[in-house]
């Protein structure tokens, strides 16, 4: 139980980073900001996601769990908010957005 | 020498008097041969290009020698927290094993930095106040120093403004603002209890009131006018200031107030430190939120 | 542990040289906050979580605010709708 635990929790941790180097990688390779936006917001909740799970599986306790689902519940409710607010104000200063996408 | 003073003298009457384009015009080339040269037999042997390398040769070697003797010297530094630093005297026994039972506060720091060395703090305090103000004078606007492309780009900010649709952004922080600044409140109010206290309570509070000002701008505008700034900055350092005089006066070592020390552990306690932490959280948090009014707007 | 602290004090020399280095401000700007994030988690490591909270709060969040703001203000930010006040100005 101990052992299976302690796997779990670190695959899991593990597969979190690995969602990261994808999103940096994705900010590093894109280059319109857009793109970026999407490759780190995307992966951003993911990752967070995956590795506030390992550390649950990996601490086990009810006030640990409690704690990381408020940091998670932060960090999914301030992300996203931040991301939509920085695509908003490139699409709304950018003069030439629409040479790179579509706009509604 | 004498006349060359006195130009500059002129010039800078001319230039406190609000006159501009006092210089003649000067065209680039006409600067670069005015440049001062290297004097003696350098000027002779090296060329401008040469000089200007070895200017750049120069801030290199001076950057490189100066991070030099600043790793040398931390080699010499002893250990952290090892036994037989100079630290370890005497003055840090006494706040170690006496300061629970002498102040009350279980966060030994907040004992030390609000009552042994208050004073210290309270020149802190003092720099805060002094930054906000000069703050105030450079950058706050009004009719006299507006200009129009001033005005220009406010109505350009204001268009993309009422463009923009803030839904998403409202009610997220109808969500988290209760959350925020009872943080922040619970890290000013336990100052003396746990990691924290003025400080940092003061910053998340300052923080949380920008991202309120981002969300709602008028809500926060009604209630945060500039009478009311300045109210709380200048009571929160009288109060301050205040206490310091009474501490001065009591012995100095800010060892015995009014209000006692308390169980030490519990809210009440500590004396003067609760009061005081409240008092430096308030102006943080209003200087935090005036930097960010009058960088961004000029006015609050 | 230990390998976690070098790794960190690693990465603050790398920041702090690269934000010397970088062209753009913004890019400094972005560096800078990076390099407060790593001195709070120092900080966190060295027992001082007053100055982490502080660190974290002032360095990392309020100063990056206040350094974009200034940035705007004096139209550094290259490449976004202030650089252009430069040539009606003057």
């Amino acid at each position: 139980m101990m052992l299976a635990r302690a796997i779990i929790g670190s695959v899991l941790v593990c597969l979190g980073l690995v969602v990261f180097c994808i999103s940096l990688i994705g900010v590093y390779r894109f280059r319109y900001v857009l793109n970026r936006m999407h490759a780190s917001a995307l992966c951003d909740t993911l990752g967070s996601f995956l590795v506030m799970l390992g550390l649950a599986v990996l601490f086990w306790s009810v006030w640990v769990t409690l704690k990381l689902a408020c940091i998670l519940a932060f960090l999914w409710l301030t992300g996203p908010v931040a991301t939509h607010r920085t695509t908003k104000v490139e699409v709304l200063t950018d003069e030439y957005v629409m040479e790179e996408c579509e706009v509604e | 020498m004498t006349k060359n003073i006195k130009e500059q003298w002129r010039r800078f009457a001319a230039w406190v008097n609000g006159v501009e384009n006092d210089e003649p015009v000067v065209t680039p080339e006409e600067r670069r041969a005015a440049r001062p040269r290297l004097p003696g037999i350098m000027n002779r042997v090296l060329s401008e290009k040469n000089e200007l390398r070895l200017y750049h040769a120069f801030s290199v070697v001076m950057c490189l020698v100066f991070t030099g003797t600043l790793l040398l010297t931390v080699l010499f530094l002893p250990t952290f927290g090892g036994a037989g630093n100079p630290t370890e005297n005497e003055v840090m026994q006494r706040y170690v094993e006496k300061g629970i039972e002498e102040v009350g506060a279980t966060n030994l720091i907040s004992n030390i930095i609000l009552v042994y060395r208050g004073f210290d703090t309270f020149g802190e305090s003092c720099v805060l106040f002094l930054a906000a103000t000069c703050v105030m004078i450079l950058l706050r606007k009004d009719e006299k120093n507006t200009t129009e492309y001033d005005l220009a780009e406010r109505a350009e900010d204001a268009e993309i403004e009422s463009e923009e649709n803030t839904t998403v952004l409202r009610s997220v922080v109808r969500l988290l603002m209760p959350v925020i600044m009872l943080f922040g409140v619970y890290v000013l109010l336990n100052g003396h209890l746990s990691p924290g206290g003025g400080f940092s309570g003061g910053a998340i509070l300052g923080a949380g009131l920008i991202l309120f000002e981002n969300a709602f701008g008028d809500k926060v505008r009604r209630f945060m006018s500039e009478h009311v700034y300045h109210f709380i900055k200048v009571a929160a350092l009288y109060f301050y200031g205040f206490t310091m005089i009474y501490v001065f006066f009591t012995g100095a070592n800010g060892l015995h107030s009014i209000i006692g020390t308390g169980i030490p552990g519990m809210i009440f306690s500590a004396g003067v430190i609760m009061p005081i932490n409240v008092a430096v959280g308030l102006e943080v948090a209003c200087t935090m939120y005036a930097f960010y009014a009058f960088f961004s707007k000029g006015e609050l | 542990m230990e390998l976690f602290t070098i790794l960190l004090l690693v990465g603050l020399v790398v920041c702090a040289v690269s934000a010397s280095l970088a062209k753009n401000l913004l890019n400094t700007l972005l560096i800078y906050m990076a390099f407060s994030l790593m001195m709070s988690m120092i900080w966190l490591l060295l027992q001082a979580p007053d100055l982490a909270i502080t660190e974290a709060a002032v360095g990392a969040g309020v100063d990056t605010v206040l350094f974009l703001l200034t940035l705007k203000t004096i139209h550094a930010l290259k490449g976004t709708r202030f650089d252009k006040g430069h040539d009606e100005k003057h």
